[in-house]
This record gives C-alpha cells, structure tokens and sequence, in this order.
C-alpha cells in the first residue's frame, strides 16, 4: 500500500521547506527573531552563517577589529580582498546574500562602550562568540541589565563549550569566576583605571572546534526558540572534548552576592543622542543622568595643566596617561553621572561618549526613569 | 574519609592526568586547583575549574572539599575554561 490518497501533504517548495518539515519547527517566528552575534570572528562567522541559513530574520553584528591574514584560515566568510575592512560589516555583506530577506545590522565599535544597551535590549539572545574573559565579563554583565538571555560560546585546539545565561535564573558567566578570571579581568586596567593594550598572544585554533561550538549553539538557540527541552538550563554548560570525545553538562555555581546581576526596569524612548542633552532629559528640574559608564572628563600634568579628554574610560588607552608635553604622569578626573548644576549638562550626550540606542538612568527627587536613546541603527 | 580528612580521586578532563589524594576537609577548591597546577604542571595562560562528576556540577572556587556534598572516593575533574573565540 502506498501513502497516495492518504492526504499527505509536503510543505511549500521554497527554501526553508526541509526545516519546516520538522514537527515543531516555527519559520515565522524565526523570520521574527532578533538576535545579536558578539564577535565576529571564527567562531562568529560560523553562528552568523548558521543563522542566517536558518532564516533568521534580524542579526546584529558586533565587533571592533579588522580582518587579519590569520582571520581567512577560520573564518568561512572571508576573503582575501576584504584585508583591513571591519569584520562586523562585511559579514553583514556576506550574510545579506545568504539571506537577502534578512537585515543585518553591523555595530563596528567597542562591546562595552560603543553598542548601545538598547540594541541588547531588543536582542532575543546573544551570541558571545568572543576571545578574553574581559569581553564575556562586559557582555554579561549587560546582557543581565538589559534582561536578555545569552550563550557564551569558547573554543580549545581540540574542545569547546557552550553556556547559557539568563536574567531570570541560574549562575550567570560571573557567578563562576574563579580568582584567575577576576585577575585577568583587572589587568586589563591600570591603578588610575585606564584601558590597558594587552599583548596579542596568538592561540593555537583551527576552524574544527569553531564549527562544531557553533553548531552547538545555535541548537541550544533553536531549542530555546522554539521553547523545546531538552538543551541547557539556565546555568548550566556544555563541554565538548574532540579527543578523546566527550560531552560533558555540568550546573554553575550560583553566587547570590554576585554584582552582575539586576535587570533594568521599564524604558522609556527619547530622542538622538546626538541633540538631546542631560539637561532635556531632566526637563529643567534638579537631579542627575548617570551614563552608564565612566567618563575621563580631563588629564591633569602637574607642570603643563589639564587637557580635556570627554571620552569614556574604557576608550582612554593607559599610554596617554603620560603627558605628551613634559612626559610627566597626569592624573585622571572623572565622572560617571551628570547633573544639571554640571556644565556638561548642556553638550549633547553623544559629545559626552554616549553611544546610539544607549540607555541613561535620570534621577530626580520625584521619579527614576531609564531612557533609551534613539539612533540609526534601528 | 576521617573526621578532617577526605580521599578524592582526581584527574584531568581528557584523563591524561590523575592522582588519588587526601585533603583536610577544610582545603578550597581554588587551592585544590593550584596543587593541581603546580603538579602537572598545567598551562599559566589558562583558567581552570574543577567539576565533581558525580554531582554533575562544577564547584565554587571558595567551596572546602567537606562542605560541598563531596563523599569519600568521588571523582573531580580539572576542566579548562576555554577562551578563544576569533
């Protein structure tokens, strides 16, 4: 007996027809999902190239470098003629003609400092496809605030893992730090707080382990999605070991005094980051704007006097620490909040280092209100 | 396992690695961790954690081997945290 006149009937003919073919499977929503890949490296290209595939229909792509040589042995959507050229955007390019119907959001600039809380805030999940405990630590600590699940993905020559962090519940990536995680996470700023330049020790890596992480992830992705069990809980980790081979879940410590933690509350939308000023945001009434993060205002020489500097710590190399003029150590001043008796009050936040699509926290006597900025990027 | 003492068995993840050992119940996992550097002489440039692969959970660095749910005899394993990614 054959299955003819049965009423079997194949999905559509188009390109997502073998995944929809699969029971639980949710084109659609798929087509509604955001998601954000941090770093867009090896392991990076591999998510992005998975998601896009999938028919995911927002990806923004984050990420400060430049394509290297070394870059083209592990990165599958890179080419030689794109030497030099932002990771972030020519990904974007490459991911566009995978998935024309899809839009793809490059952010060329600095986690920390450069991509605005609001973008995460939008992000159904993230990718952490990053290369130092200092970057996921930054990503945790404000995909945590911006009340957006995460993956933390990690490579080996011969291993890999794969976390998973939500706001809600379970250790998050800092709740396991261990004292060689927090040390390095502080060497990576001076005494006086400035951004120091580590050296680029290169690790020994081949495509393999950034394939199969990836691939990984995006299961644990496409589970959560779809709200399937089955994958990590929030919390939890997968090690993958390739020789010999070995999958190994393990739950996280949870530290109940661990700071990362706190989910912002309600947001309100105002206007460009590039006109609106701390003093519009606090509507003529007395209080403070805090940024979010700390803003080197001025390098104070003792022999020369202070140079303006208005630029976030973390942008503030510890080399120009030394004054230009005499050579001598500077001192750095400061501030992380704004408040309307401040002169700076006045500049337009983007002149203050406040990236597009940011969230500011503004305090008054009467009301606390979290507002995300406007921009161009969505 | 004595009143102040627990005997562990302890390896490396891939078990190219391993040693039976016996802590006094107040020794830190962190200071397990740097016996086991100092040992076998693991990578500086690298983080490790400790797993108890009977309890399937990674224990907390500050946690001491007789307060964490350890019996006499379990398994712990020393695990990489793997950092690359680009």
């Amino acid at each position: 007996m054959t299955s003819e006149g049965l009423g079997f009937q194949l999905p559509a003919h188009d390109r997502f027809d073998r995944q929809r073919a699969i029971a639980w499977w949710n084109q659609d929503k798929l087509a509604g999902t955001v998601a954000m890949v941090a770093g867009c490296g090896a392991l990076g290209n591999e998510v992005a190239k998975n998601l896009a595939l999938l028919g995911v229909g927002t990806l923004i792509l984050v990420d400060f470098d430049r394509i290297e040589i070394s870059n083209l042995a592990r990165s599958v959507l890179f080419g030689p003629s794109d030497l030099g050229r932002p990771k972030a955007e020519v990904l974007a390019e490459r991911l566009a003609e995978i998935f024309p119907a899809g839009r793809m959001i490059p952010v060329v600039g600095d986690l920390w400092c450069d991509l605005g809380l609001g973008l995460l805030r939008r992000s159904d999940l993230v990718f952490g496809c990053l290369d130092s405990v200092n970057a996921r630590f930054i990503l945790n600590r404000m995909a945590l605030r911006a009340g957006t699940p995460w993956l933390n993905g990690g490579l080996g020559m011969a291993a890999c893992q794969v976390s998973f962090h939500h706001p809600v519940g379970g250790a998050c990536y800092e709740c396991q730090a261990t004292p060689g995680m927090i040390k390095r996470f502080s060497e990576r700023y001076s005494c006086a707080g400035l951004l120091r330049m580590p050296g680029n020790q290169p690790v020994p890596l081949t495509v393999v382990p950034a394939a199969l992480c990836a691939s990984l992830m995006v299961q644990e992705a496409l589970l959560f999605w779809h709200e399937r069990a089955g994958g990590l809980l929030p919390g939890q980790r997968l090690t993958a070991q390739l020789a010999p081979y070995r999958f190994v879940v393990d739950d996280l410590p949870h530290d109940p005094e661990c700071c990362a933690h706190g989910v912002i509350d309600a947001v309100e939308l105002a206007g460009d980051p590039s006109q609106v000023t701390a003093a519009d945001l606090l509507g003529g009434k007395a209080g403070t704007l805090e940024l979010g993060f700390d803003l080197v205002l001025s390098l104070n020489c003792r022999h020369c006097g202070p140079a303006t500097i208005l630029r976030p710590r973390s942008k503030v190399p510890l080399e120009e620490l030394w004054c230009p003029d005499c050579g001598s150590m500077r001192s750095a001043k400061w501030v992380s909040d704004i408040s309307d008796k401040m002169e700076l009050a006045t500049y337009p936040l983007q002149d203050l280092g406040v990236p597009e699509h940011h969230i500011v926290r503004v305090i008054t006597v009467e009301t606390i209100r979290n507002i995300e900025l406007a921009g161009s990027l969505w | 396992m004595t009143d102040d003492r627990i005997s562990l068995n302890l390896r490396t993840l891939d078990k190219s690695r391993q040693a039976q050992v016996t802590l006094p119940i107040d020794y830190t996992v962190a200071e397990l961790l740097e016996a086991s550097r100092q040992n076998w002489k693991l990578s500086p440039d690298t983080d490790y954690l400790v797993r108890s692969e009977r309890l399937g959970r990674q224990l907390a660095s500050r946690d001491m081997v007789g307060s964490c749910g350890l019996v006499a005899g379990d398994v712990l394993e020393v695990v990489p945290l793997l950092e690359a990614g680009a």
